[in-house]
């Protein structure tokens, strides 16, 4: 059966979840891992925005038949023991086959997927003029006595 | 119906089709260049506030103006605020409330683009008529097809003399529309209107009458 590796550690208060999800069974298996600490789910993040598979409550996705899959994660909460779970785990469908994945750019048809696949086009940060009020008040107190 | 007006490469002229073929079609044209928005906007929420949260999609639509219009920022603050993901939603609750949204989209080939052709149900790719500007055309429709928003036509925009429109069509696998170059679109489009408000009989408006038509004839086949 599918088989969950786990490994915990705290940095800065922000505990650091290491996870490799085994199969070694015959058929690709969908699987559940939930969170079991006692804050909220940093997924790993694209662009912004959180890797396929990822949720407020933890990760669903498929591993190979054979294979492993390895997930990390992070949350503001104390480290506990165990800090995650399998909820369950079922066979996988076969309809999405690594063929048809191959030649695709944008490997999941959603707002996230094509964030994640096609980059952030925002302007960096450090292009954005910011307001100074420090500089402002000055020229604001000549405007209002300018005007009438 | 969503029609998404890509290309690609800058400077090709896709506000201008966007505008011209929002007219034809009676739509609302939704500025998606969220970085280089010109589309001339007044005060009033536009794309930057909704995407951010702060106004209502449907609210932000000008109508006042010869094409009904959903204004972007100009600011790098805005584009910086704004989240591109609700994007698809602003332009479905636009296209729930008025029928038609023609999305002008940015150029290049990030996530600002992508996302109309996310929520488009087809696209018309705008190429400048020389043999560089094909291969952003070329990856543009690419994109396109693999998030469904298949290529209805093809603008070929600025031409002069006689464009090769039969090899275009072999390349692109699609219609071609050659929009010829004209001093009238431009002076139109910078007061905010599609030429066949100034000249409705010109060849450009003529033009633009073809390229809704494809675009109809596209989407009911």
């Amino acid at each position: 059966m599918v088989d969950l590796d786990w490994r915990v550690e705290s940095r800065a208060d922000v505990s650091l979840v290491t996870l490799v999800v085994d199969n070694p069974t015959a058929t690709p298996r969908r699987v559940r891992v939930a969170n079991r600490l006692d804050g909220p789910v940093r997924p790993p993040r694209s662009e912004g925005v959180p890797e396929s598979g990822w949720d407020d409550g933890g990760f669903e996705g498929v591993v190979p038949a054979g294979g492993t899959r390895p997930l990390g994660y992070a949350s503001p909460a104390p480290p506990d023991e165990p800090p995650v779970e399998l909820v369950w785990t079922e066979r996988a469908g076969s309809t999405v086959s690594a063929d048809s994945e191959r030649e695709r750019a944008v490997s999941e048809e959603s707002p996230e997927g094509v964030v994640r696949a096609l980059g952030d086009a925002r302007p960096p940060a450090d292009a954005v003029p910011t307001a100074s009020p420090d500089v402002d008040p000055d020229s604001a107190d000549t405007d209002s006595r300018r005007s009438p | 119906m969503i029609l998404a007006v890509a290309g690609g490469k800058g400077g090709v002229g896709k506000s201008t089709v966007a505008l011209n073929l929002g007219a034809q079609l009676d739509a609302v044209v939704v500025d998606a260049d969220l970085g280089m928005a010109d589309l001339a906007a007044r005060r009033g929420p536009d794309l930057h506030d909704v995407l951010a949260g702060r106004a209502d999609p449907v609210e932000a639509v000008r109508e006042d103006g010869p094409v009904a219009l959903l204004p972007c920022g100009r600011t790098l603050a805005g584009a910086r605020a704004g989240d591109v993901t609700r994007l698809v939603d602003a332009v479905e609750s636009v296209a729930e409330a008025y029928g038609t949204v023609v999305v002008d989209c940015p150029a290049g080939m990030a996530a600002d683009a992508g996302m109309p052709l996310l929520t488009a149900d087809a696209s018309v790719l705008v190429a400048a008529p020389q043999a560089f500007a094909l291969a952003d055309a070329l990856r543009t429709r690419a994109l396109a097809r693999e998030l469904d928003a298949g290529l209805a036509a093809v603008a070929l925009n600025r031409t002069a003399g006689d464009p090769p429109t039969g090899k275009l069509r072999r390349a692109l696998g699609a219609p071609i529309v050659a929009i010829p170059d004209d001093d009238r679109v431009r002076r139109a489009q910078r007061q905010g209107c599609p030429v066949s408000t100034v000249a409705s009989e010109s060849e450009p408006a003529r033009r633009f009458r073809e390229l809704a038509a494809e675009v109809d004839g596209s989407l009911s086949a």
